[in-house]
C-alpha cells in the first residue's frame, strides 16, 4: 500500500506539490495526470525517495519512507520516463547489478523469466547503444520488477513506444496490480489510463484538483446526462492550461 | 553498507572492462585503428620525453637555497583553493551522480551516507590518473621509484581537496536552510580573513621582528626569499602548518620521510572523510539538476555545439525581419545571425569594438604617450593580433561545427526544395561573415594601434594599404578555410562525430591530428595559386606605378579574386555533396 500524507514540495518559494493526501491499496492502480508542469514527476520523485519533501509522510507498506528510508525502499520500484542506462554494462549486467544493490537471492533464474517475458532473451549481451528506446525501456521495466516491488511508480511508462511494447507494457502493470502491487502512473495517454487505472488523481500546479475511482470521477462529472470521458473530465478540469 | 559498495564495485569494474573491449572491437575499422596509433604515437612523443628523464619547462627546481619555498608556496595554494570553496559557491550542495546512477541509485534501499561514500570511492579512479598526470607534467618521472612518491603525495592533497569541496558545499547547503543568503556569507568569510589580519597586526609587538621589507623592494634582497621568511617565521607558520602537513607527503625525497609525512596527512584526510560523511545534507535535488545539466551539455558537445541550451536562453531579436520570398540562402544567415545571439548580443559586440577604436583612435592623438598608456596600447593591440591569428584556424572550425549540427537535421534540409549548394552557401555565409567582421574590427584597431610606434610613422600609408589588402582577402579566405572541414563532415562524416559515442582516446586524437593536418596542407594548397596570381599582379602594376600602396591594394584585390573563384567552386563542389549526401550512411 502506498500511503500519503500532506506531501508538499517547495523549492525556494515555489510550491511543486502542495498538500497531497491519499492512498493506493494494493492490488489498485492509480492514474496521475495533470498539465506540464502540474508537478506530477516531482511528486513521483518524493514518493520513490528520490527527493526529500519539504513536509509530509510518504509510507510504503508501512515503513516511513523519511523514518527508515532502507525498508521503504527495498518495496518500491521508480520508472522514469526516459530509461537512463549504463553506458557500458550489458542487459544482463544490468540486471545483475539491480539484483546485488536489493540483494536478490533467486536472481539468475527471475532474470531469466523477466528477459523471456520482455523477449529480450536475445538481447541479453547487448550494450544500450545497440538497442532501440523500446528495448532500453524494457530493460529497466525489468530491472525495475527484478526485486518484486510491492509499490510502483511509472513516470510516462508509454511514451515512445510502439503499439504491441504499449500493450505489453500495460498487460505487465495490470500483471503486476493482479499480484497485488499498489501502482502509480503518471502520463498523459488518458485513453490508455482508462484501460489500466483504477483510481484516477488530477494536479494542477501542483493541487489536488479532483481524486477518486473511475466511476466516482465520471458520476462526479457527468455533463448534460451523458457520461464524459476521462480526456472531457480532465480538459474541463484544467481548463486554460490544458495545452501549455 | 557493503553490499551497495560491492555493486559499485561491480559497475565500476564491469563498465571498465565493457568499454575497453568496445574501444578495441572498434578498431577493426582502418579509420579507427589509423586514430589509435597516430594517437599512442602522438602520445609518447608528447609524454615520453618526460618519462625518459626532461623536465616540462614549468617543472619544479626546488633549489637548496629556499629549501621551504615550494612547500610553503604549495601550501599557500592549497589555502586559497579552501578559502575559495567557502566564498564562490552559489547553487546547492550537488554530488556528480550519473543520471544513470541517480535512475539506480537514488530509489534504491541506499542510505545519504552511502551515497557520498560511493561517489567518494568512485572519484578515486579520477583521482590517481590526475595525480599521475600532475607528477608526469611536473617531470617527476625521471625520479624512478621516488614519481610513485609523487603520485601518493599528490593523492592525498586532491583527495583531501576534494572532501573539503564537498564537506563545505554541504555546509554551506546548511546554511542556506537555515537562512543564510549568499551574499552575507560571502561578507562573513571575508570580515573573518579581515578579523585575522587585525588581530596578527595588533599582536605585532609581542612577535619576532619581520624580515626587512625595503630591503627586499629596493633590490638588495629577493622578494620571494622576503615572503618565505615572513611565512616561515611568526605566527603565520602557525597558521599554514595544518596546510603543511596536507602538501609535505609531495615534497618527500625518500620512502622513509614519505610515510612520515603521510600519516599527519592521512589523519587530516580522515578527518575529513568523518565530516563529509556525517553531514547528513539533502543535496539530491541539486544532484539531479546538476546530472540533467552534464548530459545536455555532452549532447551538445556530441552535435559539435560549445555550449548546451538551457531554460535560461530567451528569445532573441533578429537583426533584420526576414521577409518569406528572395534568396533562400539568406534564411540561414538570419538564424546563423540569430543563434549568435541577435540584435542584443551583436550589438554589444559592436559597441565593444566601438570604443576599442574609440580608444585606439584617441591614443593616437596623443602627442607624448606615458608608460601605463603605452602598456594599455600594447596590450589591446597585442589582443587584437591574437585574436586575429586564432581566427584564421577558428573561423573554418566554428563553421564546420555548424555544417555538422545540419548534417544532423539532413532528413530536414533534403526535404527544403532548394539546390545543395545554396544550403552550403548559406550554412557556411553565417559565421563567415560574422568572423569577418570581427576579423576586420581587430585588424582595424590594431593597424591603429601600430601606428603609434614613433619608427612606424613615416610608412602609414603602406601600413594602411597592407591592411586593405589583408581586409580584401579575409572574407574569401574564412570562406575557403570553411568549405574543406565541411566537405571533410560530407565525406567522412564518421570521422568527423567521433565524440558521440566515444568520448575521448587515443584513437579520437589520432584522428584529430589527422583532419588537422589534412585541413592544413589543403589551405597550404588552396593559397598556392593564391599567391601567384597576386605576386603577379603586384610586380605586373609594378611596372605601371611605383606607389606601394596601390600595388598592395591591386595584389590584395587579385588575391581576393583567386579566392572567390576557389570558393565558389568549393562551394559548388559541397552543393553535390550535400546533394548526394546519404543519410543511412555511418554517422
Amino acid at each position: 500500500m502506498i500511503a500519503v500524507e500532506g506531501l508538499t514540495k517547495l523549492y525556494g518559494d515555489i510550491t511543486a506539490v502542495s498538500d497531497l493526501t491519499f492512498t493506493v491499496e494494493p492490488g489498485k492502480v492509480m492514474g496521475l495526470v495533470g498539465p506540464n508542469g502540474a508537478g506530477k514527476t516531482t511528486a513521483l520523485r518524493c514518493m520513490s525517495g528520490i527527493i526529500p519533501t519539504t513536509h509530509g509522510r510518504i509510507e510504503i507498506e508501512g515503513s516511513d519512507l523519511r523514518d527508515d528510508p532502507l525498508a521503504a525502499k527495498k518495496l518500491l520500484s521508480f520508472f522514469p520516463d526516459e530509461p537512463r542506462l549504463f553506458d557500458y554494462l550489458t542487459v544482463r549486467q544490468h540486471l545483475e547489478f539491480t539484483a546485488r544493490l536489493y540483494q536478490v537471492r533467486d536472481a539468475v533464474a527471475r532474470s531469466r523469466e523477466l528477459l523471456d517475458a520482455l523477449e529480450m532473451s536475445d538481447k541479453a549481451d547487448a550494450l544500450p547503444a545497440e538497442l532501440s528506446r523500446g528495448m532500453k525501456q524494457k530493460v529497466a521495466l525489468a530491472c525495475g520488477f527484478l526485486h518484486q516491488p510491492r509499490a510502483m511508480f511509472f513516470d510516462e511508462p508509454l511514451t515512445g513506444l510502439d503499439p504491441l511494447a504499449i500493450r505489453r507494457t500495460k498487460d505487465l502493470i495490470a500483471q503486476k496490480a493482479r499480484d497485488g502491487a499498489a501502482i502509480i502512473i503518471s502520463s498523459h495517454l488518458l485513453h490508455l489510463l482508462e484501460e489500466v487505472c483504477s483510481h484516477v488523481l488530477i494536479l494542477k500546479r501542483g493541487k489536488k484538483i479532483a481524486h477518486g475511482t473511475l466511476d466516482e470521477i465520471r458520476a462526479e462529472h457527468r455533463e448534460g446526462g451523458r457520461e464524459s470521458t476521462l480526456e472531457e473530465i480532465f480538459i474541463r478540469l484544467v481548463g486554460e492550461d490544458a495545452g501549455k | 553498507m557493503s553490499a551497495p559498495v560491492n555493486a559499485l564495485g561491480y559497475l565500476v569494474t564491469r563498465s571498465l572492462v565493457n568499454g575497453l573491449l568496445s574501444r578495441l572491437r572498434r578498431l577493426r575499422q582502418p579509420k579507427y585503428l589509423l586514430g589509435a596509433i597516430l594517437g599512442a604515437a602522438y602520445f609518447y612523443f608528447y609524454f615520453g620525453r618526460l618519462l625518459g628523464g626532461s623536465r616540462m619547462p614549468w617543472g619544479t627546481g626546488g633549489g637548496p637555497a629556499a629549501p621551504h619555498r615550494p612547500e610553503i608556496g604549495a601550501a599557500i595554494l592549497f589555502v586559497a583553493t579552501i578559502v575559495l570553496s567557502w566564498i564562490l559557491p552559489a547553487s546547492r550542495a550537488a554530488i556528480g551522480f550519473t543520471e544513470a546512477e541517480i535512475a539506480f541509485l537514488f530509489p534504491a534501499p541506499i542510505s545519504r551516507r552511502t551515497l557520498v561514500i560511493m561517489r567518494l570511492v568512485k572519484s578515486q579512479a579520477a583521482l590517481l590518473l590526475f595525480s599521475a598526470f600532475m607528477t608526469l607534467i611536473s617531470g617527476r618521472f625521471h625520479l624512478g621509484s621516488e614519481a610513485w612518491l609523487r603520485v601518493g603525495g599528490w593523492w592525498v592533497i586532491m583527495n583531501t581537496l576534494n572532501m573539503h569541496r564537498l564537506g563545505a558545499s554541504f555546509a554551506l547547503q546548511r546554511l542556506r536552510e537555515r537562512g543564510m543568503a549568499d551574499g552575507k556569507r560571502r561578507v562573513f568569510v571575508v570580515l573573518a580573513i579581515v578579523a585575522f589580519a587585525v588581530l596578527v597586526e595588533f599582536m605585532r609587538r609581542r612577535l619576532p621582528t619581520p624580515p626587512d621589507l625595503t630591503a627586499a623592494l629596493s633590490g638588495r634582497g629577493n622578494v620571494m626569499d622576503y615572503l618565505v621568511q615572513v611565512l616561515h617565521t611568526g605566527p603565520l607558520r602557525q597558521v599554514l602548518a595544518p596546510f603543511k602537513l596536507i602538501v609535505a607527503p609531495n615534497f618527500a625525497h625518500d620512502a622513509a620521510t614519505f610515510l612520515r609525512a603521510l600519516l599527519p596527512a592521512l589523519g587530516i584526510m580522515a578527518l575529513h572523510f568523518i565530516w563529509v560523511v556525517r553531514a547528513d545534507v539533502s543535496f539530491e535535488d541539486a544532484s539531479i539538476e546538476a546530472a540533467k545539466k552534464r548530459a545536455a551539455f555532452l549532447a551538445a558537445r556530441g552535435r559539435g555545439e560549445l555550449r548546451a541550451r538551457g531554460k535560461s536562453d530567451k528569445a532573441r531579436t533578429p537583426l533584420w525581419r526576414l521577409r518569406p520570398t528572395g534568396f533562400a540562402p539568406l534564411a540561414f544567415v538570419w538564424k546563423s545571425l540569430l543563434k549568435s545571439g541577435g540584435r542584443r548580443t551583436l550589438g554589444r559586440w559592436a559597441a565593444f569594438f566601438a570604443v576599442l577604436a574609440s580608444g585606439a583612435f584617441a591614443l593616437g592623438r596623443v602627442d607624448r604617450l606615458t608608460h601605463p598608456l603605452i602598456v594599455t596600447a600594447f596590450v589591446i593591440g597585442g589582443g587584437c593580433y591574437i585574436a586575429l591569428l586564432v581566427s584564421f584556424v577558428m573561423i573554418g572550425q566554428h563553421s564546420a561545427a555548424q555544417l555538422r549540427q545540419g548534417i544532423a537535421a539532413m532528413d530536414l534540409l533534403k526535404t527544403y526544395p532548394i539546390p545543395g549548394w545554396q544550403i552550403a552557401l548559406g550554412e557556411l555565409a553565417g559565421p563567415v561573415l560574422l568572423g569577418s567582421l570581427m576579423q576586420w574590427c581587430s585588424l582595424c584597431i590594431g593597424l591603429m594601434l601600430l601606428s603609434i610606434a614613433p619608427p612606424l610613422h613615416s610608412h602609414l600609408g603602406i601600413i594602411a594599404a597592407i591592411g586593405g589588402g589583408i581586409a580584401l582577402l579575409l572574407p574569401t579566405f574564412n570562406l575557403s578555410t570553411a568549405i574543406l572541414p565541411c566537405a571533410g563532415a560530407l565525406l567522412f562524416p564518421g570521422w568527423f562525430r567521433p565524440q558521440e559515442n566515444a568520448g575521448p582516446g587515443l584513437e579520437n586524437t589520432g584522428m584529430k591530428l589527422i583532419l588537422g593536418t589534412a585541413q592544413l596542407l589543403a589551405v597550404v594548397v588552396a593559397m598556392i595559386p593564391v599567391a601567384f596570381f597576386g605576386a603577379v599582379a603586384w610586380f605586373a602594376f609594378g611596372k605601371i606605378t611605383a606607389l606601394t600602396e596601390w600595388r598592395a591594394l591591386v595584389a590584395g584585390g587579385t588575391a581576393m579574386l583567386i579566392l572567390a573563384m576557389e570558393a565558389g567552386l568549393g562551394i559548388a563542389w559541397l552543393g553535390s555533396l550535400y546533394d548526394n549526401f546519404d543519410v543511412s550512411s555511418e554517422p
